[in-house]
C-alpha cells in the first residue's frame, strides 16, 4: 500500500507538490494525470525517496520512506519512461543480474518464465539488451518488478515512445499485476492509457491533486474534457 | 553487505564487453611488451659491452706493454686505461633508471682519479626528456590511464544513462552495489597488472627471487593507490566527464609537474659544483706542481706512502716517482671537494626519497629502480669502487716506478682484480608504508564521500 499524507516538496519558493493526500491500495492501479511540471515526477519521486519532502511523509507498506529509504526498496520497484539497462548482457542476464541485487535467486527456468509473463519473446531471452526497443526494455522491467515480487510498482511516463500494440501489451501486463495484489501508481500524459488501465485517475495541475475520480465511473471523453479544464 | 557470485559475474562480463576495455588493455599489453623489448635490448648491450672488458682490457694492456718494451716502467704506465664496470642486475631491464644516463663503464689511468670519474657519454640525449619506455616505465606512467580508463565511469555512466536509478530502487544494499563495481573493475585490472608483470618476469628471465617479489609488491601498491585515487574521484559522485578531467589533471600533475617541480627543487637546494670544482681543482693542484720544487709534492706523497722516501727522487729534473706523487697529491688537493660531492649526491637522493613520500609516483619509480640497482646511490657506489679499484693498481705499480722496473720485467696483468659493487638489497619498507598510508586515507576519505553522496543522497542526480 502506498500512502502519502500532507505531502509537500518546494525548492525555494517554487512549490513542485503541496499538501498531497493519497492512498493506493493493493490492487489498485493510480494514474496521475497532467502537463509538464504538474508534480507527477516529484510524487513518484518523493515515493522513491530520491528526494526528501518538505512537509508530511510517504510511506510504502507502512514503512515510512524517509526514516527507512533502504527498507523500502524491497517493496517497490521502479519503471521510469525508458528503463535502461546493462546493453552488453542478455535480457535473461539482465533479469538474473536486478533479481540477485534484490536478493532473489532464480534458475534460468525460472528466469524465462518471468521473461515470458512480461511478454518479451522467448527468442530474445539471449539477445543483447543493446538490440532491444523500449518496449522490449520496458517488459524486462515489468519482468525485474515481478521478479522481486514487488508489492508497490511506481511508473513514470511507462508507455511514452511504445507502439500502439506495446503500450497495450503494457497494459495488459499491469491489469495482471494489479489482479496479484500490487498497488500501482503511474504518472502519464496518455488520457485514454490512464482511463484503460487505471482503476482511479488524479488529476494534477501546479503541485496539487486537483480531482481524483474513479475511472469505471467517466468515459474518456469526458476525461478529456476534464482534464483540459483542469490543465 | 553482501557480495553474490552471480552479481559479480555479470558485472565483470558488461564491463568486459564494453567497448574501451579491450582497445585500453591491448594497448597496454603492447606498450608491455615493447617495454619489455626496449629494457631487455638496453641492457643486453650494456652487458655485452661489460663481458667484452675483459678481453679489451688485455689487448689494451699488450699492446702498451710491447710499444713500452726496453722502457722504464713509469714511462710505460702512463698509457694503459684499466677498466671498471657496474654489472646490471636482473631486475635492471625492468628498470632501467639511470643507467643509460650514467656510464656503466669507465677506463681510468693511472693518473689522477677525481677528473676521469665524471667523464660520461650520452648514448641518446632525447631519452633524457622522455626517459626510456621500460616496463617500468609502462607501469608507472601508463598504467595509472588503464586504471582511470577503467573506473572513471564506473558510475556516473550508469547515473547519465539512467540505470543506476533502477540499480537504486532494486536493492536494499547500494553500499553492496558500488562494491560490486569497484571489485570487478579492481580484480580486473589486478589480474592485467600480473598477467603483464608475469609476462615481463619470463621475458626479461628475471629470477624467482626476493627482489622480483619486492617488484611485484611495489607495483600492487602503487597499483591500490592509483585505484583509490580513482575511487575518491568517483565518490565525488560527478559526471564522467568531470571524473576523466579530474583523473587525468591528477595523472598529470603528479606523473609530470610535480616530478619537473621536485627536480627543480632538489637541484635548487642541493647544487653540486663540486663535480667540476673537483675536477678543477684536482688539475690545477697538479698543473701548478710542474713549477714548484718538488720536495714540497713529494712531502705530501710520502706522509700517505713512507715507504717511498727511500727512492732518491732528482729535484732538477723529471723523474716518474715524482710524476705520478705529483698525480697523486693532485687528488690529495681535491679530495675536500671529492668528498663533499659524494655528500651532496647523497643529499640529493635523501632530499629526493623526501620529496617522493608526498608523491607516490615517485616513490614507486624509485623503489623500482633501487630493487634493479639502477638509482643514483647504486652509481655512487659504483664510482666508489672504481677509486677503490684506482688506488689497488695505483698501489700495485708504485714499487715497479719507483725502482725504475723494466716494463718487460712487470706482470701487467697481475694487478688485483676489478670488485663491482655488487648487488645491494635496500629496506624499501619506509616507503611502501608511506605509499600504503596514502592509499588507505584515500579510501577513508572516499568511504565518506560515498556515503554522503550515493549511500544516504537525496538528490536527484546522484539517487
Amino acid at each position: 500500500m502506498l500512502e502519502a499524507k500532507n505531502l509537500t516538496k518546494r525548492y525555494g519558493k517554487h512549490t513542485a507538490l503541496n499538501n498531497l493526500n493519497l492512498t493506493i491500495k493493493p490492487g489498485e492501479i493510480f494514474a496521475l494525470l497532467g502537463q509538464n511540471g504538474a508534480g507527477k515526477t516529484t510524487t513518484i519521486n518523493l515515493f522513491l525517496g530520491f528526494i526528501e519532502p518538505s512537509e508530511g511523509w510517504a510511506s510504502i507498506d507502512g514503512v515510512s520512506v524517509v526514516e527507512h529509504p533502504q527498507q523500502i526498496k524491497q517493496y517497490l520497484a521502479y519503471i521510469p519512461e525508458t528503463v535502461m539497462l546493462y546493453p552488453n548482457l542478455t535480457g535473461i542476464e539482465n533479469l538474473e543480474y536486478f533479481s540477485s541485487l534484490a536478493g532473489f535467486d532464480y534458475s534460468k527456468k525460472e528466469l524465462g518464465k518471468l521473461l515470458s509473463t512480461a511478454g518479451l519473446q522467448p527468442q530474445a531471452f539471449e539477445q543483447r539488451l543493446g538490440g532491444y526497443s523500449k518496449g522490449m526494455r520496458q517488459k524486462v522491467g515489468i519482468a525485474i518488478a515481478v521478479a522481486k515480487k514487488a508489492k508497490v510498482l511506481l511508473l513514470d511516463e511507462p508507455t511514452s515512445g511504445l507502439d500502439p500494440k506495446a503500450s497495450n501489451e503494457f497494459s495488459e501486463i499491469l491489469k495482471t499485476l494489479a489482479a496479484k495484489g500490487t498497488a500501482i501508481l503511474m504518472a502519464t500524459h496518455d488520457i485514454f492509457r490512464a482511463k484503460e488501465v487505471a482503476t482511479r485517475i488524479g488529476i494534477m495541475k501546479e503541485g496539487n491533486l486537483e480531482s481524483v475520480l474513479h475511472a469505471c465511473d467517466i468515459s474518456a471523453n469526458e476525461l478529456e474534457a476534464l482534464y483540459l479544464k483542469t490543465v | 553487505m553482501k557480495i553474490s557470485q552471480k552479481i559479480l559475474y555479470l558485472e565483470t562480463k558488461n564491463f568486459l564487453l564494453g567497448k574501451t576495455v579491450l582497445i585500453v588493455a591491448i594497448s597496454l599489453v603492447l606498450f608491455g611488451i615493447y617495454g619489455f623489448y626496449h629494457g631487455s635490448k638496453i641492457i643486453d648491450r650494456q652487458q655485452k659491452t661489460i663481458q667484452s672488458v675483459a678481453q679489451v682490457q688485455k689487448n689494451h694492456l699488450d699492446s702498451i706493454v710491447a710499444h713500452g718494451t726496453g722502457k722504464p716502467a713509469g714511462t710505460t704506465a702512463y698509457y694503459p686505461f684499466f677498466y671498471t664496470f657496474h654489472p646490471a642486475t636482473p631486475w635492471a631491464k625492468f628498470s632501467i633508471g639511470q643507467r643509460d644516463v650514467n656510464p656503466f663503464t669507465l677506463k681510468v689511468k693511472m693518473l689522477a682519479i677525481e677528473g676521469q670519474l665524471y667523464d660520461s657519454e650520452l648514448t641518446n640525449p632525447l631519452t633524457l626528456l622522455v626517459g626510456n619506455l621500460d616496463a617500468s616505465f609502462v607501469f608507472i606512467f601508463l598504467f595509472p590511464l588503464l586504471i582511470i580508463a577503467f573506473t572513471y565511469n564506473a558510475i556516473s555512466e550508469e547515473q547519465e544513462n539512467g540505470v543506476w536509478k533502477i540499480v537504486r530502487t532494486t536493492t536494499e544494499s547500494i553500499t553492496s552495489a558500488i562494491v560490486n563495481k569497484l571489485v570487478v573493475r579492481l580484480a580486473i585490472i589486478l589480474v592485467t597488472s600480473l598477467l603483464i608483470f608475469m609476462a615481463g618476469v619470463l621475458y626479461l628471465q628475471l629470477p624467482f627471487s626476493y627482489p622480483t617479489l619486492q617488484l611485484g609488491l611495489v607495483l600492487l601498491i602503487y597499483i591500490l593507490f592509483w585505484f583509490t585515487i580513482s575511487v575518491f574521484v568517483i565518490s565525488l559522485g560527478k559526471s564522467s566527464s568531470f571524473n576523466a578531467t579530474t583523473l587525468v589533471s591528477i595523472w598529470i600533475f603528479l606523473c609530470i609537474l610535480y616530478p619537473g617541480i621536485a627536480n627543480v627543487a632538489v637541484n635548487s637546494r642541493v647544487p653540486v659544483p663540486e663535480a667540476s670544482e673537483t675536477t678543477i681543482k684536482q688539475r690545477e693542484g697538479y698543473h701548478a706542481k710542474w713549477d714548484l720544487p718538488k720536495k714540497p709534492t713529494m712531502e705530501k706523497f710520502y706522509a700517505v706512502y713512507p715507504q717511498y722516501r727511500k727512492y732518491p727522487i732528482p729535484d732538477d729534473k723529471y723523474s716518474p716517482g715524482w710524476y705520478y706523487a705529483m698525480q697523486f697529491s693532485g687528488d690529495l688537493e681535491s679530495a675536500h671537494s671529492s668528498e663533499k660531492l659524494f655528500e651532496k649526491l647523497f643529499q640529493r637522493q635523501k632530499l629526493s626519497e623526501n620529496i617522493a613520500a608526498f608523491n607516490p609516483v615517485i616513490s614507486a619509480q624509485q623503489l623500482l629502480n633501487k630493487i634493479a640497482n639502477t638509482d643514483l646511490t647504486s652509481h655512487i657506489r659504483y664510482l666508489q669502487s672504481t677509486k677503490a679499484h684506482h688506488k689497488q693498481i695505483r698501489e700495485y705499480f708504485y714499487p715497479f716506478i719507483f725502482e725504475e722496473s723494466p716494463t718487460e720485467s712487470i706482470d701487467w696483468a697481475g694487478y688485483p682484480e676489478y670488485q663491482p659493487a655488487g648487488y645491494s638489497q635496500d629496506n624499501l619498507t619506509g616507503a611502501q608504508i608511506t605509499m600504503l598510508i596514502w592509499t588507505a586515507v584515500g579510501l577513508g576519505i572516499s568511504i565518506l564521500l560515498f556515503k554522503r553522496n550515493f549511500i544516504h543522497i537525496k538528490d536527484v542526480q546522484n539517487a
